[in-house]
């Protein structure tokens, strides 16, 4: 098994994204984890990183700092950026009826995909402001089958 | 943005062959597409089989190509892998396209 912790830090760009996504998921492949919940961690890592690039730092870019690890039976991703803080409201807990939501298909939208992906597949979010710099922490419970050995 | 495009059993055949569709690519891949498929008359199938993953921007990307068909031809998927199925059902984007289990089956459905 790899390193149980992983921890980078790139710029708020769509190619340093994909190239910090892809150095994820090579992480994530050497943990015992679920093939199918693997691609849910990454189709959340993914517009979570995807909304600090488009919409924390939206004239400019800015660092983002992630880090991930097991912790027991839950697989905790933690993002950091100093953007732009996040909407209140935006982050209601996951779940079903929470009031949100997908769009509706018949509309064809082009977006509003991305949080929806994140609230459906996520067992919890917290988000914190702490000075200039926002911190999400995305929590996938029973992601590990047995804790790692020490 | 690669993309492989024939001709076969009435369809504008593009396979993609990149191995991720995302934020990054989505409007090379959009405009891809759009070259790819300009001018003709036939319904376009695409072969995601290589495709491992799609995020939002990419499903926004697929949804703009639809559009841009126009209403009289029809974008058919094909050859989904679980994480592109995953992001297409979670959306309910699965219930807008033709959805094929694989390119043999849309071409064997439409002959």
């Amino acid at each position: 098994m790899g390193k149980t912790v992983f921890s980078l830090s790139f710029t708020a760009t769509p190619l340093a994204v994909r190239r910090g996504l892809l150095a994820f998921e090579t992480y994530l492949a050497g943990l015992p984890i679920a093939s199918e919940r693997r691609d849910s961690i990454c189709i959340v890592l993914a517009e979570a990183l995807n909304n600090i690039t488009e919409h924390a730092y939206p004239n400019a870019t800015g660092p983002i700092w992630l880090r991930a690890q097991v912790q027991g039976h839950q697989f905790i991703a933690t993002l950091r950026d100093r953007g732009a803080a996040l909407p209140a409201g935006l982050l209601p807990q996951p779940g079903p009826g929470t009031g949100h939501s997908a769009p509706n298909p018949t509309d064809l939208p082009e977006g509003g995909f991305g949080w929806h992906l994140i609230r459906s597949l996520a067992d919890g979010l917290d988000h914190a402001r702490f000075a200039q710099w926002n911190e999400l922490r995305i929590i996938f419970r029973n992601a590990v089958p047995s804790p790692p050995l020490p | 943005m690669g993309l492989r495009a024939q001709h076969s059993n009435g369809f504008c055949l593009l396979q993609v062959e990149d191995s991720r569709i995302d934020a990054a690519g989505a409007i090379a891949f959009k405009e891809a597409v759009r070259q790819a498929s300009e001018g003709g008359q036939d319904d376009v199938l695409l072969d995601l089989g290589a495709v491992d993953f799609i995020d939002s921007s990419g499903l926004g990307a697929v949804v703009a190509v639809m559009k841009a068909l126009g209403p009289d031809r029809r974008l058919h998927l094909a050859g989904l892998r679980p994480a592109v199925a995953k992001v297409f059902r979670l959306t309910r984007m699965d219930s807008v396209f033709t959805i094929h289990a694989t390119v043999a089956d849309a071409l064997k459905d439409a002959a």
